[in-house]
């Protein structure tokens, strides 16, 4: 027996020693998550614009575009369940705060999970899913991100190309020469593939209409709450759908754009808020990654769209609130 | 607690530690000590289930006491059929309800009738057909009289819940687990280092062969009507390797923590795709289940006693039952009645026993011959595979009416983004080949190496199934049945 367990031990011994070290390493990597919860933190009292949602917004809306202090706290597959708690986590102290971009799209109404993310973003932010992730996830980084995705880190890092923006999922077609300001990062291209038939055709459910998610009325009810607080905070909540490439949006299901619209047109009349849907908005080819995602071209061109708009709104409720 | 979890790698250790260091004086507490590891094991699923894993515990060792004390046949009669009827009600009514129920309603509304049936909405309990199985081959053999009575409970509550066993078998018998749990134990270094290996090589069939295949089966088979033919065939090649990756890993990380244990499981695997036609594969594959059906169903049945029609009709009641046993779906009755007509000729024309021995024994390589064969008995299984994946026979019917098209000789479009997978599955089926000969692959293969160099591709193993390793720990497909 004993000779067993001191095989064992000298065996096990190098895969204890490795584990302890990229745990240490793991808890130390900068990710998007966690650069974008520094970035809140520091500039918190500066903040007067907060924009929310999932990939669409992360990488399509370029905070350093607006002439207010725009920060973008939206993530890749982030669900409103997240908007929300994230926002609501740092409110008290986003002192100067005015406005909030909730993002919405046709899903938004229909999912409230990211999956694998959703360790990396409690790892960066401290939000859980309704306290479901598992023990050893928590405390574990090296469980929680897996040790392939724990060896893509670590060649990125060691690669020197991600010096300027380290993220979790970066990939090639990032703009790697740009750092992570106010929250933003983008794509430096368009991606072939990304605009063709077959993967708008699959991005866009095959075309099929899809049944109410038995979540549904939770989220709105969730998102109904939200809006109440920020109001309560004398914080303008702005609906906003992002533009999509005009071929993805010609692919969607009918039913599930004109369902989609009119919750957030029924929302944004419940609450008196303005519902700026930009689906159909004409953008160039060029301006986009893929068939629903922005490059650096298309989200600077909306961005100063979107910025106008904001500006011309701010000068309509101070001439209102003057009068 | 999946085997491929962490809760698993802490939750071994400490029973491991407690069973030799603590307990290891008498059999008795190593017993009582493992049978409370077992409960806390499926406990850690859904702890409301443990509940009816007691019950049919309770139920089964009363009534092997009861029918050992029987004074008359009738007596011993009655206690038989109430353990068959009330584990098999069970079973039926957990795993089977829903089914019957809804084709019954679907078939009466053929009629004109329409109703809406009361449908279950509770999840099956794990393991239930592995231990009513277990159960009920104690409660037969113990009808029989060739066994004697357990009457030691927490030695038969052992048998029934022993935690590598109890969520997907193998599926043991009294005559085989009951005697070792009753004698003394003593720690081999040889048995537990094999078992370390074998637990070794069930995560790598696991994590590394199962996991990756489902990744590509997985997308294949959900967006079938996207795919060419060639690429409908690689995915189905992708769930033959997943199926037998995941169920034979499961198997070897059972038997491997047994053998930690001091304890010999049956055997459940025999590496099925080197068989050279379809009696040999079946001979090969879950073979606790296999012959659990043989001695139970087969034999009593009439065998192949009684004529060719006898045994035609045996032979298609086996694989019917052994299909619906897998689950409630017509498509894994089709699967079952597939796999008999495979069968059949062999048993026509009396080839059924044509390859006992193993493929090309004591040679590095096949004959031709053989290769041909073990090639096209895959090619057969793989086929029958489709029916045991899809979610509905329509969608297998479709799956191979459109696998069986022009494109089957184009290139297939769903290929793995880096050569990763392939190679591991190359790597993966000349490490079973060169094992073949053994209980399992890696039984010894490098045991005459000197020890650097064996450690050094044991940890080149490690560091694979780590690197495939995903955050979220994938179900072993088993568990639904």
């Amino acid at each position: 027996m004993k000779r067993f367990i001191k095989c064992l031990t000298y065996f096990a011994l190098p895969f204890i020693v490795m584990a302890c070290a990229f745990e240490i390493y793991l808890r130390q990597i900068d990710t998007t998550y966690t650069e974008k919860e520094k970035g809140i933190i520091q500039n918190q009292k500066e903040i007067e614009l907060l924009i929310l949602g999932n990939s669409r917004a992360t990488l399509g809306i370029d905070s350093n575009q607006f002439d207010l202090y725009a920060y973008n706290l939206a993530n890749v597959a982030q669900p409103l369940y997240y908007d929300k708690r994230i926002a609501l986590k740092h409110l008290d102290k986003l002192t100067n705060l005015k406005y909030v971009f909730i993002t919405l799209d046709c899903t938004s109404l229909t999912y409230s999970r990211m999956n694998s993310r959703e360790v990396w973003s409690y790892y960066g932010n401290g939000i859980e899913y309704k306290e479901e992730l598992s023990f050893f996830s928590k405390y574990c980084y090296l469980k929680g991100y897996s040790t392939s995705i724990a060896l893509k880190l670590l060649r990125n890092d060691i690669s020197g190309k991600y010096k300027v923006i380290k993220a979790l999922d970066l990939d090639d077609d990032y703009k790697l020469n740009m750092s992570i300001r106010k929250g933003f990062f983008t794509y430096k291209n368009t991606r072939e593939e990304g605009m063709s038939a077959a993967h708008i055709f699959n991005r866009a459910g095959k075309g099929l209409d899809q049944v109410d998610s038995k979540e549904k009325k939770e989220i709105l009810n969730d998102l109904e709450d939200f809006i109440r607080v920020l109001k309560a905070k004398k914080v303008t909540p702005i609906l906003l759908t992002m533009p999509c490439y005009e071929s993805y949006v010609k692919a969607l299901n009918k039913n599930i754009i004109k369902r989609a619209e009119s919750d957030f047109k029924y929302l944004a009349e419940k609450y008196n808020l303005e519902y700026w849907n930009y689906l159909r908005f004409p953008m160039e080819r060029t301006d986009f990654h893929d068939c629903d995602h922005f490059n650096f071209n298309g989200a600077l061109k909306f961005s100063k769209v979107l910025n106008t708009r904001l500006m011309e709104k701010a000068k309509t409720n101070t001439i209102t609130q003057h009068l | 607690m999946l085997f491929n979890s962490i809760s698993f790698a802490l939750f071994l250790p400490i029973v491991f530690m407690f069973y030799w260091f603590v307990c290891h004086k008498s059999v008795r507490s190593q017993n009582i000590l493992l049978v409370i590891a077992s409960y806390f094991f499926y406990a850690c699923w859904d702890w409301r289930f443990l509940f009816l894993l007691v019950f049919s515990t309770l139920l089964d060792y009363f009534s092997g006491v009861k029918m050992a004390e029987a004074k008359n046949q009738k007596i011993k009669i009655f206690w038989f059929w109430l353990s068959i009827i009330v584990n098999l009600g069970f079973l039926g009514f957990f795993k089977y309800y829903n089914f019957f129920i809804t084709s019954f309603a679907e078939s009466i509304s053929n009629f004109g009738l329409e109703i809406n049936p009361w449908t279950l909405n509770i999840i099956l309990p794990v393991g239930i057909s592995f231990y009513t199985f277990h159960g009920l081959s104690y409660v037969i053999d113990i009808y029989k009289d060739k066994i004697k009575v357990e009457r030691n409970f927490i030695d038969y509550s052992l048998f029934v819940s022993f935690f590598p066993l109890l969520v997907a078998g193998p599926i043991e018998r009294a005559t085989h687990l009951l005697p070792q749990i009753q004698k003394n134990r003593t720690f081999s270094f040889t048995m537990a280092a094999d078992g370390l290996r074998q637990i070794l090589w069930g995560l790598f069939k696991k994590i590394v062969i199962a996991d990756k295949c489902a990744l590509y089966a997985n997308e294949i088979f959900n967006n079938s009507g996207d795919h060419s033919g060639s690429t409908l065939f690689l995915g189905a090649v992708y769930f033959a390797f997943q199926i037998y990756g995941d169920f034979s890993g499961y198997s070897d990380i059972a038997i491997g923590t047994a053998k930690l244990f001091g304890i010999d499981l049956l055997r459940n695997f025999s590496f099925p795709y080197f068989s050279r036609d379809i009696a040999e594969f079946w001979r090969r594959w879950h073979i606790s289940l296999s012959s659990w059906f043989r001695d139970y169903l087969y034999i009593p049945l009439g065998g192949s006693k009684g004529g060719m029609m006898i045994k035609i009709r045996n032979t298609f009641i086996i694989f019917l039952v052994s299909g619906f046993w897998h689950g409630a779906n017509w498509t894994f009755i089709i699967w079952g009645l597939l796999n008999a007509l495979y069968i059949m000729p062999s048993i026509i024309f009396n080839t059924n026993r044509n390859n006992l021995d193993i493929v090309a024994q004591g040679r590095y390589l096949p004959t031709l011959k053989e290769f041909i064969q073990i090639t096209l008995t895959f090619s057969l299984t793989v086929l029958a595979w489709i029916f045991f994946r899809a979610t509905s026979l329509t969608h297998a019917l479709t799956y191979i009416s459109d696998m069986f098209t022009w494109d089957f000789f184009a290139m297939p479009t769903k290929m793995p983004s880096n050569n990763n997978t392939f190679v591991m599955l190359a790597f993966f089926l000349v490490i079973e080949w060169l094992g073949r000969e053994q209980p399992f692959a890696l039984s010894k293969i490098g045991l005459k190496w000197k020890r650097p160099l064996r450690w050094i591709f044991y940890y080149a193993i490690i560091i694979i199934i780590f690197y495939c390793l995903d955050s979220k720990e994938q179900q072993f497909i088993y568990f639904q049945f």
